[in-house]
């Protein structure tokens, strides 16, 4: 219902059309209108998603995806945005904006679609990738250690911090529907190796994962909690290595959006203007 | 939430009786935004361009619009887009090293055919140069700036007046012709406190964005499909807008067919091209309002002593200047341009017809505007430049047409 007829032009068995599944369970789920949701992108495999749905999108250019939610979300707050992209254009072009969407709180849904590298340019090293990776500009390995990017959406002030796995699509449906329903920055992380650059990459295997909440009953109210969680998550940042942590680790439903604060200024505006004719 | 499109102008109280006020430079561009319909501003502070977010911030919320102060020129732009893209419009202001950052952006906009309003309040560069001195050096960067090739409008005031004026025409050309409109101003202009004469506010014209709404019903089948970018005979097509518009679509920065989907074949490249950029084909012709000529009343060759071009705050001076040499009795002919690009070039073919001398007095080193005009046409003007980062003067401008008269003379 929410893909269009498009062929992605994705490797075949690419973990992103798990990805696009889920994005799309999650939608109907919801009960959204397809024309009135926004879906942003930036530059790369991730980002291409928006061009095999069928809703509104914009397929714009490397790293500015959120600044252009930003916008769109002042403007009409009532179409739900969504926005996708790479480790790449997320954490490494994009790091900046990221941060001061997630401090400002502004109601939007950032999926992170997490290979660990840089596919589309044909393998580099990314913010995600772990000490010693081995990318065309790295060809001695990586010098410097992965961005811990759990970690680093909570230290963000994020309000709904969350992980998945496009090796359990129940999971990853149920995560994304959680992190549309919160009113606030949603930020999901989602493991989705490459197959074509690391096709024996042990992030394909389900057991790798464990879940914080239904394993560990991990409450997502419980900060300290979550850092400690999230600090697991980097661990095991090596391609080959197990154990990853999925799950909700942080959510904050008390903080005010900005969307909200800007309507409340609106708000006193009509007011205002009520009080001087009446 | 905003209102989109179809905004109704009721813009700031001013007495029927009284329609002239006191403006300075940047406090005219906020408030032709306001009588435009703008409704989403953001920008990053930097000098002289930071006080139009402050008037704007000041008054825009009675209009339910905001301003939002972005962390940096990029997000500021990025942010109009996303606004411009979801049915509002949309304007950021900055100066010469904001527009370097916004070029990738600025590409964007001219790809995926969204309007909005960049407005330039230019400073010296390169680089941090000379935050509060004077120059007009940017026009390269705002006709030339962007990789590839894409359309974009510039307009440029020599006033206050203007400023006021242009940035309404700004939207409504950009609302038009779908296309980044850039507006140069200047930190001269923003400096000076001038007279705005607004005849009949109410009847200013407004142009919106042609939306296809949800009275084209999408298709029973999910897969509809409307042609968004269509190759229709104005080059220009209807937009759609999310929650308005019954069918969807999905904006991409890569080439891409009729329907916004991706196609990097030679035939289709071409007919897009041609597409977006035949959309300036008749503006020229269409918006002769963009440019004050004064013709001397003698038309044939040989009867004008010769003529003169200037743009941004240097054509006020030229103003006083060719006052004084007309009462000298020079006989001259002047252009005045407030559309920069795409060239007026019938009109400066017709004025350098005239005359074999053509001054083009600029407060920049290239002589920018002059080395457009020797692009696009045969004429070579004659460059007066001076930049040391402050204007010209009336008696400094005299002095130098004076002495190149008489060196051509000899």
């Amino acid at each position: 219902m929410f893909t269009n007829k498009l062929k992605p032009t994705w490797c075949k068995g690419c973990s992103y059309f798990g990805v696009r599944k889920a994005l799309s369970d999650a939608l109907q789920e919801m009960n959204i209108t397809p024309t009135a949701v926004n879906i942003f992108s930036g530059i790369g495999c991730s980002s291409r998603l928006p061009l095999w749905m069928n809703t509104f999108g914009l397929h714009g250019v490397h790293g500015r995806a959120i600044p252009i939610a930003i916008g769109s979300r002042i403007a009409r707050s009532d179409i739900p945005v969504i926005v996708v992209g790479g480790d790449g254009d997320l954490f490494s072009i994009g790091i900046g904006h990221f941060v001061h969407a997630a401090r400002k709180n502004f109601n939007l849904t950032v999926l992170c679609m997490d290979n660990r590298c840089f596919a589309m340019t044909k393998n580099q090293a990314s913010p995600t990738s772990p000490k010693g990776y081995i990318g065309t500009y790295t060809p001695y390995g990586k010098l410097s250690e992965a961005l811990n990017v759990i970690e680093f959406a909570i230290s963000s002030e994020v309000t709904f911090v969350a992980q998945s796995h496009v090796g359990n699509l129940k999971h990853l449906t149920d995560i994304v529907v959680q992190g549309l329903h919160h009113e606030g920055f949603s930020f999901i992380n989602i493991i989705a190796p490459c197959r074509l650059h690391h096709p024996k990459s042990d992030l394909f295997e389900k057991n790798n994962y464990y879940d914080i909440n239904n394993e560990y009953s991990h409450d997502p109210s419980d900060k300290k909690l979550a850092v400690k969680y999230a600090l697991n998550s980097i661990k095991h940042s090596r391609i080959d290595e197990p154990s990853v942590p999925v799950g909700i680790f942080w959510r904050n439903t008390m903080k005010e959006t900005f969307e909200q604060g800007v309507a409340e200024l609106h708000n006193r505006e009509i007011k205002k203007s009520l009080q001087k004719t009446s | 939430m905003l209102n989109p499109a179809n905004f109704k102008i009721s813009a700031p109280k001013i007495k029927k009786e009284r329609n002239n006020i006191l403006l300075d430079g940047n406090e005219a561009i906020a408030l032709g935004a306001i009588t435009a319909g703008c409704q989403y501003f953001s920008a990053y502070p930097i000098t002289p361009a930071t006080q139009i977010g402050e008037y704007l911030s000041k008054i825009i919320l009675k209009y339910m619009g905001y301003v939002y102060q972005a962390e940096d020129e990029i997000a500021a732009l990025a942010s109009a887009i996303g606004a411009s893209f979801s049915g509002v419009k949309s304007m950021t202001a900055t100066s010469g090293p904001g527009l370097s950052l916004m070029q990738e952006l600025i590409g964007l906009t001219s790809m995926i055919e969204i309007p909005v309003v960049i407005v330039d309040v230019q400073r010296v560069g390169p680089s941090t140069g000379m935050p509060t001195k004077y120059e007009q050096s940017d026009l390269f960067a705002a006709v030339f700036g962007g990789h590839g090739e894409g359309p974009r409008i510039i307009l440029s005031s020599t006033n206050v007046q203007d400023n006021f004026k242009l940035t309404i025409k700004a939207f409504n050309l950009s609302e038009q012709y779908q296309c980044p409109v850039i507006l140069l101003s200047d930190i001269a202009i923003s400096n000076t406190v001038q007279t705005v004469h607004i005849k009949n506010f109410e009847q200013i014209e407004l142009i919106n964005r042609k939306i296809v709404d949800n009275t084209v019903m999408a298709n029973d089948d999910i897969y509809s499909e409307y042609a968004r970018y269509q190759n229709t005979e104005s080059g220009i097509s209807s937009l759609l807008v999310p929650g308005i518009s019954s069918i969807a679509y999905r904006a991409t920065s890569v080439e891409h067919d009729e329907n916004s989907y991706p196609d990097h074949s030679p035939e289709n490249r071409s007919l897009q091209m041609e597409k977006r950029f035949k959309k300036l084909d008749n503006l020229v012709k269409d918006h002769s309002d963009l440019y004050e000529v004064d013709f001397s009343d003698i038309t044939d060759y040989g009867e004008v002593d010769f003529a003169i071009i200037s743009w941004g705050f240097t054509a006020s001076v030229v103003k006083e200047t060719v006052n004084k040499l007309r009462f000298d009795g020079y006989k001259i002919s002047s252009l005045y341009p407030r559309l920069i690009y795409p060239l007026c070039q019938e009109v400066i073919e017709k004025i350098a017809l005239q005359t074999g001398i053509l001054f083009i007095p600029e407060t920049n080193f290239f002589g920018q505007y002059s080395r457009l005009i020797r692009m696009y046409t045969t004429i070579k003007p004659i460059q007066i430049n001076n930049y040391g980062g402050e204007p010209f003067s009336p008696q400094e401008l005299y002095n130098e047409i004076i002495n190149h008269l008489k060196n051509v003379h000899k």
